[in-house]
């Protein structure tokens, strides 16, 4: 007679290598080594049934009935352990790669042309169109850095121009041909208070570059499989006795990792990008800067001298830029980091020992 | 008798699921369209994980396991919960918006929501007063700079002088730096307050309260949704609700109970003299000198303006927020943390 929770555990067992089938067939996002890691999965299933059956062996030799029981309850965590990974690996494909932009579009009623401009593809998934968003706002940020910076060049270059006057102030325009008294004057010097306030403008939004650039390599090594061996590891580790908690701990954390993060990002994306032209963000950043041109043009010294120092632009605008720059790249990342943390702590707690990722959010 | 009582209990939750199939239309009769509106991503959301609970509950009627049954069964209990402290959330803003609207007539400049009238009071102060600042002390130290600059030459067969006569104009220039850098930077805190205002008004609760609602009502995620209602609930209603308070205590005090009543007055027009780098008389200097560092007429507005309106304000309202954000999350089955953030503000 069959019981229930034999064809519970057949019924799981079953449904294991469909489930990696599953995700072999949907390539896993362009994951070229996840082929592997399903395999390794599979590898590390059958190799703990082999050391628990082992157990088992040797607990009939022995007669040991410790050993039977702790066969028998690890053949069941095994068990579980293959159900999570089949979770895993259903949700990374239907929540992370077959989910597409447009759907998430479509559900957030954003209309495309509010999001146009980020050229992600409708047809993209989750994590591609994450990654794109994320190289987006990397970009954004170092048009920023570049704005600000090159205003700090303009102005350095305004407030060191000192011009001699001999004119009407002085004896009239002839002292000037005779060599006359006159005075010098930087007329532009005041201009290094402004800089000092840009200078520090560039420190926060360079935090918030460098933040915009652990956004995207975070993700680009999530992708390319950073924490995904921690699976096979987990399955292994939960078989081990005293290293079930550490074990369920490395599981959880490959599922906030990997459907929470580009979720989260893509929902920071619906968030604020809607806005951008609403609140002018491109009036204010403007075309892209050429850094090269030379500043008086084909004429050299004598074509800077006729144009007179180069202008600055808004420095409200510029502090705007900034402004949105941290609140984009740094405040919605640490926002992301506490709903991540508190998702990996219960679901850690759920599975195995808990984790606190929140040290991460700290560190960002 | 036990067989009685199961029936009973199917039909009440047949019947509860019925109820729940009808509140799309109570959405739908709300709001037209529902793809613009929170309330029915919300129930769309709920809707969705109360279908993947009912299909939790027929897996274990299938395969007669009781686990299953019981894990739906008490998930179908959170999702109540989810969607009664949803709708306490509607009521508490239907309550604080029609309460507070004729004091929003004031204190934004105009009646509406709360998050109208902070977004209209947080534009205002931008636009009408530390925008205003910023741009008259950076004429200011360009105007200083350049007058102070100015040094004169007289050379007489061959041997020559250089007089630096006007660079006594520099000794208010650090302090004058110090004043912009400060406005700038107040500036700045308000446009980043102006951007949690602008994505809490547009696409807030359309995007984080539904998805919150979704994943509260599964075990394995119910505190990354308990987190997200937090945040979605603390930034679109007390956020505003603190940036209002924080003017209406600002209003009260600085003017009524203390001696400085100027404070609120905009500081005095002042404008650098211009300065003769051939006469060493600095009796216009001295004038100069006593409007920026003498009379508090000119900094004290400006420091009030910047240290308490400004910043002093936007971190009550942050920490205000956060620490209710925190104490919600805690009731919705999250623990966050959310030092971070606070150190960020």
């Amino acid at each position: 007679m069959i019981g229930r929770r034999q064809i519970l555990y057949f019924m799981v067992m079953a449904l294991m290598p469909l489930g990696f089938t599953f995700a072999q067939s949907s390539s896993y996002c362009q994951v070229q080594d996840l082929t592997s890691l399903t395999m390794l999965s599979g590898l590390a299933v059958v190799a703990s049934a082999f050391f628990i059956a082992l157990g088992y062996m040797l607990g009939e030799i022995l007669q040991n009935p410790k050993l039977l029981v702790w066969a028998k309850i690890e053949m069941g965590q095994l068990a579980v352990s293959a159900l999570i990974v089949i979770l895993i690996v259903a949700g990374l494909d239907v929540f992370a790669c077959n989910m597409h932009f447009s759907d998430v579009e479509q559900f957030t009623g954003v209309t495309s042309a509010q999001i146009d401009s980020l050229n992600i593809p409708g047809s993209a998934n989750l994590v591609d169109a994450s990654r794109a968003y994320a190289t987006w706002l990397v970009g954004f940020n170092h048009d920023v850095l570049v704005k600000i910076r090159y205003n700090i060049g303009r102005i350095e270059l305004r407030a060191g121009t000192s011009m001699w006057n001999c004119g009407s102030d002085t004896g009239g325009f002839i002292s000037c041909l005779v060599g006359g008294p006159g005075y010098s004057q930087s007329k532009y010097s005041g201009e290094y208070s402004i800089e000092g306030m840009l200078s520090s403008l560039l420190n926060t939004t360079t935090a918030s570059y460098l933040s915009a650039i652990f956004i995207l390599f975070t993700l680009n090594f999530l992708t390319n499989g950073l924490f995904l061996y921690f699976l096979p590891l987990g399955i292994m580790l939960r078989s081990l006795p005293f290293m079930r908690g550490f074990g369920g701990a490395l599981i959880a954390l490959v599922l906030v990792m990997y459907i929470g993060y580009p979720v989260m990002l893509m929902a920071d994306m619906f968030l604020w990008y809607p806005s951008y032209t609403v609140m002018h963000v491109d009036t204010k950043l403007g075309g892209a800067l050429d850094e090269t041109a030379p500043l008086g043009g084909g004429l050299g010294v004598v074509g800077a001298i006729m144009a007179g120092p180069p202008s600055y632009d808004s420095t409200p605008d510029m502090i705007f830029l900034s402004a949105t720059a941290f609140f984009v790249t740094d405040f919605l990342l640490a926002i992301n980091f506490i709903v991540l943390a508190a998702a990996a702590k219960s679901l850690s707690h759920m599975i195995g020992d808990e984790i606190d990722i929140s040290r991460l959010a700290q560190m960002v | 008798m036990e067989n009685k009582k199961s029936g009973w209990n199917r039909i009440a939750l047949i019947l509860a699921l019925m109820a729940l199939a009808a509140l799309p239309n109570a959405a739908y009769s709300q709001a037209p369209a529902i793809s613009t509106s929170w309330q029915g991503y919300s129930v769309l959301a709920f809707m969705i994980s109360v279908f993947v609970l009912a299909l939790t509950y027929m897996a274990g009627y299938l395969l007669n396991s009781n686990e299953l049954k019981i894990m739906a069964h008490d998930e179908l209990y959170q999702a109540i919960a989810t969607a009664v402290m949803i709708g306490l959330f509607v009521s508490v803003l239907a309550w604080v918006n029609s309460s507070f609207s004729p004091g929003l007539a004031v204190a934004g400049g105009q009646s509406g929501t709360v998050l109208d009238g902070a977004t209209a009071f947080n534009n205002g102060l931008i636009d009408s007063t530390v925008s205003n600042y910023q741009s008259y002390l950076e004429k200011l130290v360009k105007d200083l700079g350049s007058e102070s600059s100015k040094s004169a030459y007289c050379s007489f067969l061959g041997a020559g002088m250089n007089v630096v006569i006007c660079s006594n104009m520099n000794s208010v220039r650090g302090t004058l730096s110090l004043a912009y850098n400060a406005v700038s930077f107040a500036l700045a805190d308000l446009y980043a307050q102006s951007w949690i205002l602008q994505i809490s008004n547009t696409m807030l609760l359309s995007v984080l309260l539904p998805m919150g609602i979704f994943f509260r009502s599964f075990k394995f995620s119910r505190a990354a949704g308990g987190a997200l209602i937090a945040v979605s609930i603390g930034f679109y209603l007390i956020f505003p609700a603190c940036v209002l308070f924080g003017d209406m205590l600002v209003r009260t005090i600085s003017c009524s109970t203390c001696q400085y009543a100027y404070l609120a007055q905009p500081p005095d027009a002042i404008s650098v003299p211009r300065c003769n780098p051939f006469d060493p008389s600095d009796s216009t200097m001295m004038g100069f000198f006593s409007s920026v560092m003498k009379d508090n007429h000119f900094y004290e507005p400006i420091l009030f303006h910047v240290i308490i309106r400004c910043v002093l304000m936007t971190i009550f309202s942050i920490l205000v927020t956060l620490t209710a954000i925190r104490s919600m999350a805690q009731y919705l089955g999250a623990e966050i943390e959310v030092s971070g953030l606070v150190r960020l503000a």
